[in-house]
């Protein structure tokens, strides 16, 4: 005769597992208006919370693809005037060819160059057609062309510069030279068309006054400068001139493509630093009154492109570190996520408010469930359920409880996002304090990231477990002899 | 035949208040396997308390328990649990069944505690149920049957897992004089036929007729010990 209790195998544990499941959904089940509204609870907590999350996770995103449509968030500015602040612990180094090598060969970069451009500087290069028109307004911008593939550019026609092309190898952006000015006849201009464009919905260049660049012959020459600041258009095409001299043919490989945004790149002309270097002594010979700053080996301003947005804060830090000046929209980007974020946790502690509500209520509701059950739990007590099985049926179903108002929170957050993001986008947009939509846009400002999905589940289930948990432990602590008692 | 209980010394004593009752005083016996044994007193014997003990519902003040060998006054809630899951089955006089689930389940519930898989504890369930009669009313809920019914049920459940021994607390407390006869009767052949030691709690001198043995509690103190060998043998004997 073997009165000792058997070692529970594993296949007893996966039988107990199957029937504690099926006792909950049977016990659940059977006060089903009860388990409906506490379930409730925990879905309007549970979505709650996912959706306040969602909207900082949109805004986020909206954010982000806002600069980028303003902004290139992937480049750095670095200028050397921190050698002139006095309040400059590092001196920087030089900021010359070695140096731009330096950053080009720093962690997740792609590519630096110096970027020089006439435009802020008043100096008058002027770039002109065979047939008599100069492109009026035209920023001349030095880099090293060898870097412009490196750095982002993409073609929109022709190549990038190759090996043995001669140092005036230009590339142009899309628009330059839509406005032209004779240097013929004086007050002749030629504009380019614009139109409406119903598929990009804005207003573009639909004809140019150059048809085709390609079979333009480009010159360059640096202008005189009259006393007015009136650069001197007579000049061109008179060969008794003294800028005769540096008058030299330009040779056009490519037009660059270029966002709305980067007017550099899509009005300007894409020249070799160390040509640009050139034009400014030639310019400085003709205009000793009028000089210009030179070149000597260090630049002001030079653009290192980042691999990845994430990563320049680390690069920008390490430039900075060096004693440079620098600037990029990462930090402005960082402002507004970090708003947002505050934003976004103020949020979320009012829904997790309900989603605590919801908890107590499940606690409440589990607590009735025992004292209801109280027979019921001593009746199984005495025929020889384990008290561990009776604490894991009640924890069972306050986690099932939880699990199903986490399924249902999850599929209500579906549709609050939809409305939210077809129907309350500029309210939110106001909350977040930023930005107007404009009319017509649709702005996806709910998002839920997958993660969340299974955070929230998982919240959920262990959300209901822990309020289950002290209910759970009262029921152990019947006495199975008063319970049977009780009716 | 060896002892399936054995109490030695038994005392219980209550506290209430400041006051001491003594519901058990040294009560010293032994049961034999197989034998159908019926605890016979007034309300306030004490002989509820001592069925609470040999179940191991409640704890001695002094004295030991022992069943088949092993001292259940010692064991903790969790082996004491085990224990009854394994070897013991439970008659009560309210049935305590339990009213959202159908006969069979009911039958079933002291197999699920067990570990057995739901095919078969049904299938048992079903047997028992069909062995008590009420092959037809296994789906039927407690509160759709008769007192008499809800007994037969707390039989089958009772008798489902095998249990070495069966107590029944004042098992026909709750029916007409015509339904006790049967659930006696029931009881009794369910308890020869598996060899069951049956340990049955009861007021009345009737019911008592129907045990191999009968003690007899006063005031915490057994006052008489009878047994009925003759009958005991040629029931037995009619039985098989």
């Amino acid at each position: 005769m073997n009165f000792r209790g058997r070692l529970t195998s594993k296949g007893e544990i996966i039988v107990k597992f199957i029937d504690i499941i099926r006792t909950c959904l049977r016990n659940l089940t059977k006060r089903k208006l009860r388990t409906a509204l506490t379930i409730s609870g925990v879905l309007i907590g549970t979505s709650a919370v996912i959706v306040m999350l969602s909207l900082g996770t949109g805004m986020n995103i909206q954010i982000t693809k806002m600069l980028e449509e303003w902004a290139d968030l992937t480049l750095i500015h670095v200028y050397n005037w921190g050698r002139w602040d006095p309040d400059n612990d590092v001196v920087p180094p030089d900021l010359d060819d070695d140096m731009v090598k330096t950053f080009m060969d720093m962690k997740n970069v792609k590519s630096a160059t110096p970027f020089y451009t006439n435009f802020y500087s008043g100096m008058q290069i002027a770039v002109y057609t065979a047939d008599g028109w100069v492109l009026q307004w035209t920023p001349f911008i030095g880099v090293y062309m060898d870097e412009l593939e490196n750095f982002g550019f993409k073609l929109l026609e022709g190549r990038f510069k190759q090996e043995g092309d001669p140092p005036t190898t230009i590339l142009i952006g899309p628009n330059t030279g839509s406005y032209l000015r004779s240097y013929i006849y004086e007050d002749e201009y030629a504009w380019s068309e614009w139109g409406y464009d119903e598929e990009t919905d804005s207003w573009e260049i639909i004809s140019m006054p150059i048809e085709d660049f390609f079979k333009e012959e480009f010159r360059i020459i640096p202008l005189t400068m009259d006393n007015r600041w009136e650069p001197d258009l007579s000049v061109i095409g008179s060969q008794t001139a003294p800028n005769m001299e540096y008058d030299e043919e330009l040779k056009l490989v490519g037009i660059l493509e270029a966002s709305p945004n980067d007017w550099e790149a899509r009005e300007g002309i894409f020249i070799d630093i160390s040509y640009m270097a050139g034009l400014i002594k030639a310019y400085n010979e003709l205009n000793p009154d009028n000089r210009y700053e030179e070149f000597d080996g260090i630049y002001h301003n030079v653009r290192v492109r980042v691999d990845d947005m994430n990563n320049v804060p680390a690069v920008e830090a390490e430039i900075k570190a060096m004693g440079f000046y620098t600037s990029s929209f990462n930090e402005m980007r960082e402002n507004m996520t970090q708003q947002v974020r505050t934003t976004q946790m103020l949020l979320a502690l009012v829904a997790a408010v309900s989603l605590f509500v919801a908890t107590m209520n499940i606690t409440n509701t589990m607590i009735m469930a025992i004292i209801e059950r109280t027979k019921e739990i001593g009746i199984m007590k005495v025929l020889g359920c384990d008290i561990i099985k009776i604490r894991t049926m009640f924890l069972g179903e306050a986690a099932l409880i939880g699990f199903l108002g986490g399924v249902a929170g999850i599929g209500f957050s579906y549709f609050l996002s939809f409305i939210i993001n077809n129907f309350l986008g500029q309210f939110f947009m106001d909350l977040f304090n930023y930005g107007t939509i404009e009319e017509g846009t649709k702005v996806t400002i709910s998002v839920i990231p997958v993660w969340l999905l299974f955070a929230s589940l998982a919240g959920a289930t262990v959300i209901g477990m822990a309020a289950g948990w002290y209910p759970a432990w009262r029921s152990t602590k019947i006495s199975a002899l008063s319970a049977i008692a009780h009716e | 035949m060896g002892a399936m209980i054995v109490v030695k010394n038994l005392i219980k004593i209550y506290k209430v208040g400041s006051d001491k009752v003594v519901a058990l005083n040294d009560v010293t016996f032994s049961i034999e396997e197989g034998e159908i044994c019926c605890i016979l007193g007034t309300s306030g014997s004490g002989k509820s308390t001592l069925l609470n003990m040999l179940a191991g519902l409640e704890k001695p003040t002094r004295g030991e328990i022992l069943i088949g060998n092993q001292r259940i006054e010692k064991m903790n809630e969790k082996r004491i649990t085990r224990f009854r899951q394994k070897n013991v089955g439970f008659v009560f006089q309210s049935y305590n069944l339990l009213h959202g689930i159908t006969a069979l389940e009911n039958v079933a519930m002291p197999l699920i505690f067990r570990g057995v898989k739901k095919k078969k504890r049904d299938k048992i369930a079903f047997m028992m149920l069909a062995m008590v009669g009420l092959a037809k009313r296994v789906k039927h809920k407690p509160t759709q049957m008769s007192g008499g019914q809800q007994q037969r049920v707390g039989i089958a459940r009772a008798f489902a897992a095998r249990p070495k021994i069966v107590f029944a607390d004042e098992p026909t407390g709750n029916l007409d004089s015509r339904t006790t006869i049967e659930v006696m009767e029931l009881m009794v052949t369910m308890s020869r036929k598996n060899n069951r030691t049956l340990v049955l709690v009861t007021h009345d001198k009737e019911i008592a007729a129907y045990a191999d043995r009968i003690i007899q509690l006063k005031d915490g103190e057994i006052i008489s010990d009878e047994r009925k060998e003759l009958q005991f043998e040629t029931q037995k004997n009619a039985v098989i």
